[in-house]
C-alpha cells in the first residue's frame, strides 16, 4: 500500500478515535477551565497536541492512556484562570434517565466540580484519574510517578476533596 | 460526604452532557487550527524576530557595503552581521527543539521537567538574544539616517554618542520586562505543578533561589531603564 494511503488510514483512524472517546477531553476540559469559550479552547488544543503527538504514539500505553496523558500535560501546562464556570447554567440531564434517578443531581455535579475547583491542577489529574477508575498502575503510568507514591498522594488528595465538600455542605 | 458518595456522583456525569460532542469533521478541523498554548507563542514570537533580524542582516549587508570607505561604521555594522550570523541559527535551533518538546509522548512529570529545565536553560540566552534584535534596528536607523541626510556618517561628538547610546539601551530594556515575566510566569506556574507532583525539598529550594535571582534582576533592569530615560531627558534638555 501507498504511503499516502497509510497516512489517510491512519488520520482517519486517529479522528475516529478521538471522536469516540472524547469524553475523555471534555472531562479535563471541565476541570481545568473557567467558562465554556476556554473549555472550548482548550479542547481545540487537546485536539492538536494529540495530533502532533500521534505518529510517535507507539501503542505502548492504550489509546485512552495515552490520551488522559496528552489531555492533562496539555491542560496542567496552559496558563488560565482557575475559577469555576461562572455562568454555568443547570446542568440539562438526558431527557429520562438522571431526573427518574435523582432530581437533585444536577446541583451535586455543579457542587463536586467546585469542590474540584479548590484543588491544585496535579491533585485535579490525579483525582480526574481515580474518579475515572484507573487503576494505581495506570495512574503511574500518566503521572510518571510510582504506584506507592500515587498511593499517597490519592489518600491526601481524597481527603483534602472530602473537607472541602464537607466545608460546602455546612 | 464520603468517597462512594463523591464517585456515585461522578459515575453520572456521563449522562449529564454540558458540551455537544464533536463530529469527526469538526475534529478534523479543530486539529488544524493554530496552538495557542506558551509552546506555540514561544515558537511565532522567535519566528517573528527571526525574520526581523533577517531584514535587519540584510539591511546591514546593503549598508557595509555603500559605508565600506568609513572604517568605523563599516565595522560596526560588520560586527553587527557577524552577531546576526550567529544568533539567528541559534534562534532557529530553539524553535526546532520547542516543536520537538511539543510532539513528545512523555509522562506528566516527565514532561514538566523537560518543560521546566529548557525554560530555565533558555530564560536568560532568549531574552537577551531576542531583545538585542531592536538595538540592532536602532543602528541600522541612525546609519540609514545620516546616509539620506549626510551621505556619510559623521563622526559622532559626545551629544550624539549620548543620544544614540541612551536609544540602544533604552530599545533593548522597553521590551524586556514584559518578555522576563511572561516567560517567568510560565515558569512559575510549571515548577509549582512539578513541585506538587515531584515533592518539595530540592525543588522549592532551586524554586526559591531563582525566584530571587528574578527579582534581583527585575530591580536591575528597572534601575537601568530609569538611567536610561532619565539621561535621556537630560540630553534633551541641553
Amino acid at each position: 500500500m501507498s504511503r499516502v494511503i497509510l497516512e489517510t488510514l491512519s488520520e482517519q483512524k486517529f479522528l475516529e478515535l478521538v471522536a469516540k472517546h472524547q469524553n475523555i477531553i471534555h472531562k479535563v476540559c471541565r476541570l481545568y477551565t473557567a467558562d465554556r469559550d476556554d473549555h472550548a479552547d482548550l479542547f481545540q488544543e487537546i485536539t492538536i497536541k494529540l495530533w502532533l503527538g500521534y505518529p510517535t504514539y507507539k501503542g505502548d500505553a492504550s489509546f485512552t492512556t495515552w490520551m488522559y496523558r496528552v489531555a492533562l500535560n496539555t491542560a496542567i501546562s496552559m496558563k488560565r484562570r482557575t475559577k469555576v464556570y461562572q455562568n454555568m447554567q443547570p446542568l440539562q440531564p438526558n431527557q429520562d434517565t438522571a431526573e427518574e434517578e435523582n432530581p437533585i443531581g444536577d446541583q451535586e455535579i455543579i457542587a463536586l466540580y467546585k469542590a474540584i475547583d479548590h484543588l491544585d491542577r496535579i491533585e485535579r489529574a490525579l483525582i480526574l484519574l481515580y474518579l475515572e477508575e484507573k487503576s494505581y498502575q495506570e495512574i503511574a503510568d500518566v503521572m510518571g510517578i510510582t504506584k506507592t507514591h500515587v498511593g499517597v498522594k490519592l489518600v491526601r488528595t481524597k481527603k483534602k476533596l472530602e473537607t472541602i465538600m464537607r466545608k460546602m455542605n455546612q | 460526604m464520603q468517597e462512594d458518595d463523591i464517585k456515585k456522583i461522578w459515575n453520572r456525569i456521563d449522562k449529564h452532557p454540558e458540551q455537544q460532542d464533536y463530529s469527526v469533521d469538526e475534529i478534523a478541523a479543530l486539529r488544524k487550527a493554530r496552538s495557542k498554548d506558551f509552546s506555540a507563542w514561544i515558537r511565532s514570537s522567535l519566528a517573528f524576530d527571526i525574520a526581523l533580524k533577517s531584514l535587519v542582516l540584510a539591511i546591514l549587508i546593503v549598508l557595509v557595503v555603500i559605508l565600506r570607505h568609513q572604517p568605523v561604521p563599516a565595522l560596526a555594522g560588520l560586527g553587527i552581521i557577524v552577531l546576526l550570523g550567529l544568533l539567528i541559527p541559534y534562534e532557529i535551533s530553539i524553535r526546532k527543539t520547542v516543536l520537538k518538546i511539543d510532539r513528545q509522548n512523555s509522562t506528566i512529570k516527565e514532561s514538566l521537567i523537560e518543560k521546566v529545565t529548557f525554560l530555565k536553560r533558555i530564560f536568560y540566552p532568549i531574552q537577551v538574544i531576542q531583545n538585542l534584535t531592536y538595538p540592532f534596528i536602532v543602528v541600522a536607523g541612525l546609519m540609514i539616517y545620516y546616509l539620506i541626510r549626510e551621505g556619510f556618517i559623521p563622526p559622532f561628538v559626545l551629544h550624539n554618542w549620548l543620544i544614540s547610546g541612551a536609544l540602544i539601551i533604552l530599545s533593548f530594556l522597553l521590551i524586556l520586562p514584559v518578555t522576563m515575566s511572561v516567560y517567568g510566569f510560565q515558569l512559575r506556574n510549571l515548577q509549582g505543578c512539578l513541585n506538587a507532583l515531584a515533592g518539595p525539598d530540592e525543588m522549592e529550594i532551586e524554586a526559591d533561589r531563582y525566584n530571587r535571582r528574578q527579582k534581583v534582576l527585575s530591580i536591575l533592569l528597572y534601575s537601568i531603564l530609569g538611567i536610561g530615560i532619565v539621561l535621556l531627558i537630560i540630553v534633551m534638555l541641553l
